[in-house]
């Protein structure tokens, strides 16, 4: 199953610990963890597997264990998803 | 250009009850017309260093509170005229001149859309301003009336006016109004304090308008730069502090205290984000009206000065 993001949004990047996200769909705004704001952005050209958004997310960090950044990508899934953002393709 | 205070009491009143009397306020005209005794009052106290607008002059908002019939006067009430209709409900005589005010903070906060408009007082000192939104009782006006007394120049107490991806604030200069414990705190404050007619037992309690056109650029229409944003909260048990905030909450503070973001859609989103990347944004508590003045002037508000 793969991910898609419903609109592309508009960012403000205070280079602080959140991102302000404008979702052109909803006309929403929110309040990221600069994380989240990191996930959402990968789905900017296609819509991905949880698995490939995994991949292309560790190759972008330093080393870490696949776990903990599965878990965390999960996290951020589910919540992108409830606030609407990210929709099952 | 005529004030409104050159005119003599008889023609101020005359102009009022046929509905001709066109203030220029900032970028705005609006034509009143009134047939009640405080609004008269109310009017020659607060607006009388206001220009009145020449005849032709196009008329942005036309207002009134008026008695309409024998049996409204008979049982007191007044009605809110706007372009000559009623969008109210009838409001007693003796609130007659804050509905006026909120009616004309209404046509704003409901008509007008070419500014980022939020919810906040402005005040300016030098050429740079400070934008101060707040909910209803957080104490921005009680500040902003302070600051007034205070050398400051007041922009807005209820509107700051941001022209979309610039940091410029269109002052719209108006009385500041002040509720309850307020009226007495800034009576305190300054005996300097030019104060319009009470409004007893409002849905907001005790309501006093306070004279804001004491500066002597008050009536200056041209935009001035934002140095910053500050978010002013009243506490009468918490200890007084100034902190700075971060810019991405202030983000969504200040859009949450806006009448119109959701409205500008990406306008909107681009030109907050240009006015909170350009300016420092802060959280204020306070309960000391002298500690707060004396903190706001020490706030560092050109860029070279921070």
């Amino acid at each position: 199953m793969k991910w898609r993001i419903r609109s592309i949004g508009r960012y403000y990047d205070a280079n602080e610990s959140t991102i302000v996200y404008f979702d052109s769909c909803s006309g929403d705004t929110h309040l990221l963890s600069d994380f989240a704001a990191h996930v959402l952005q990968q789905f900017s050209d296609r819509p991905l597997t949880t698995e490939e958004l995994v991949n292309h997310i560790s190759q972008s960090m330093e080393s870490g264990e696949l776990a903990v950044l599965e878990r965390s990508v999960s996290g951020v899934l589910e919540q992108l998803v409830a606030l609407d953002i990210l929709q099952r393709d | 250009m005529k004030l409104v205070g050159d005119l003599a009491t008889v023609d101020l009143t005359n102009r009022l009850q046929r509905g001709i009397l066109a203030l220029k306020i900032g970028p705005y005209i609006y034509n009143v017309q009134s047939n009640v005794p405080s609004v008269t009052t109310g009017i020659a106290r607060l607006y009388a260093d206001f220009r009145i607008a020449n005849a032709e002059d196009f008329v942005d908002f036309d207002v009134g509170i008026e008695y309409t019939g024998l049996l409204q006067r008979l049982r007191g009430e007044t009605k809110f005229l706007f372009d000559k209709k009623s969008p109210f409900e009838p409001i007693p005589r003796g609130q007659a001149y804050a509905f006026l005010e909120w009616g004309m903070n209404w046509c704003v906060s409901l008509h007008t859309n070419e500014y980022l408009k939020l919810h906040a007082a402005a005040i300016s000192r030098n050429g740079s301003a400070i934008i101060m939104p707040g909910i209803p009782g957080a104490g921005k006006s009680t500040l902003c009336a302070a600051l007034g007394l205070s050398g400051w120049r007041i922009l807005s107490d209820e509107h700051a006016l941001i022209v979309p991806n610039t940091t410029k604030i269109v002052p719209l200069c108006r009385p500041v109004s002040l509720k309850n414990e307020s009226i007495n705190a800034i009576r305190s404050f300054s005996s300097d304090a030019v104060f319009g007619p009470v409004s007893e037992r409002t849905h907001k309690g005790v309501v006093a308008h306070m004279k804001a056109d004491m500066h002597p650029h008050s009536h200056d229409i041209q935009p001035l730069q934002a140095g910053a944003m500050v978010f002013p909260r009243y506490s009468r048990d918490e200890p007084q502090r100034l902190n700075t905030r971060a810019r991405t909450a202030s983000f969504i503070l200040a859009a949450y205290h806006s009448f119109n973001y959701s409205l500008l859609c990406e306008t909107g989103f681009e030109a907050m984000k240009t006015l909170i990347a350009n300016v420092e944004c802060y959280d204020l508590v306070y309960h000391d009206l002298d500690w707060a003045v004396k903190v706001i002037d020490e706030l560092p508000l050109n860029r070279a000065d921070r």
